[in-house]
């Protein structure tokens, strides 16, 4: 039982984590007010990832789980991860699209197949 | 026949399950199978997430212009989603506040805050219900395209494809694939606020009753986990449905 009143945080911590989360909510909307190309994209995204890691550790008690929850919680990470990056570098490596040219004259997605039923 | 020497109650072996050594080991568990449902969520939301990401790519001029629209809808000229943001974050602070009181016991703070929590949840889902009708009065929702020929989006649209020197049409269609998945992604995180809205219900009645200890309050934590992780979810779909354009 010792173990488990240890793990009582203290009420100023959930309140700074709040303020800081809020602070950098602040940050990203005001951030989002300047034109910075793909500069805001990146910008916004850092955030969000920092406003992630804080609930994570210290709203979802992570930091003071054990190592296989830390595995667990890893692991969806890094798959997804793993699901971003290679769709993504697939995506990115290709030549940019080909527009259809018969694409402009259609009043619906070109989802007719000219191939005869068979 | 049971024997009847066993059916003696334990107070401390009433807490822990049978399969279990201890409390932390029982806790761990509850824990750990929580985890592992949040992990198949992070997927799921993250395939979601993978799509949007590459049709932004591959539909740039059509999606910037469907983001200029979800950005439109302001209280005090702050975008809807930002008021939806801090909604969310504070209901993630009473969360973490409900968890610590069944921690201590105190029964008062635990009501409330699951109470606040309720609230700021029907908040958020409100102020969504109001941004979904205004995107339905503009047009945007997928489906036939009804557009007036003298409305601000449709005329916006068609300079937009000018500038970029893609067809009407299909800047029209691309923009459509943008609102696809702009519903389907607000829609299923408003699907899990509702499901966490129900379990928090769930939560306000047992502690009513006085059901949780500072032994014994599995189901506040793992629940207060879900809870978290549906506010995890739209710190991300925040910037990019709202902020990135």
């Amino acid at each position: 039982m010792s173990s488990e009143a240890k793990k009582v945080d203290p009420l100023w911590l959930y309140f700074a984590i709040f303020f800081a989360l809020m602070a950098l909510l602040i940050a990203t909307v005001w951030a989002s007010y300047f034109d910075l190309g793909a500069g805001n994209a990146a910008i916004a995204l850092t955030i969000a990832v920092a406003k992630a890691m804080l609930v994570i550790l210290f709203f979802m008690h992570v930091r003071h789980a054990g190592k296989l929850v830390w595995i667990f919680a890893g692991a969806a990470f890094l798959w997804l991860g793993i699901l971003l990056s290679l769709t993504l570098t697939d995506y990115a490596s290709r030549p940019p699209r080909e527009v259809n040219p018969t694409y402009s004259n259609q009043t619906s997605w070109p989802i007719k197949s000219t191939a005869a039923v068979p | 026949m049971p024997d009847p020497n066993l059916a003696i109650s334990d107070p401390q072996n009433d807490l822990v399950a049978e399969q279990f050594d201890d409390l932390d080991q029982q806790h761990e568990a509850d824990t750990l199978g929580m985890w592992t449902f949040l992990a198949t969520e992070v997927l799921f939301f993250g395939g979601l997430i993978c799509g949007y990401t590459i049709y932004r790519h591959l539909y740039f001029p059509a999606w910037h212009q469907g983001s200029l629209v979800v950005d439109n809808f302001r209280f005090l000229h702050v975008s809807s989603g930002a008021w939806n943001t801090a909604v969310l974050l504070t209901s993630s602070l009473t969360v973490a506040l409900a968890v610590r009181a069944a921690q201590v016991g105190s029964r008062k703070w635990l009501v409330n805050m699951l109470a606040c929590t309720i609230v700021l949840g029907i908040a958020f889902l409100g102020i969504k219900a109001a941004e979904y009708t205004h995107e339905f009065h503009e047009g945007v929702v997928p489906g036939k395209i009804i557009f007036h020929p003298d409305s601000d989006i449709y005329k916006e649209l068609r300079a937009a494809a000018d500038r970029n020197g893609i067809s009407q049409n299909a800047l029209i269609h691309e923009f459509q694939l943008f609102w696809v998945f702009y519903f389907f992604m607000t829609g299923v995180h408003a699907v899990h606020m509702l499901v966490g809205i129900g379990l928090f219900t769930y939560l306000l009645h047992q502690a009513w009753h006085s059901r949780y200890t500072p032994e014994k309050h599995a189901p506040v934590e793992i629940m207060g986990l879900y809870w978290h992780f549906v506010d995890l979810v739209w710190i991300f779909l925040f910037p990019l449905l709202y902020l990135v354009k």
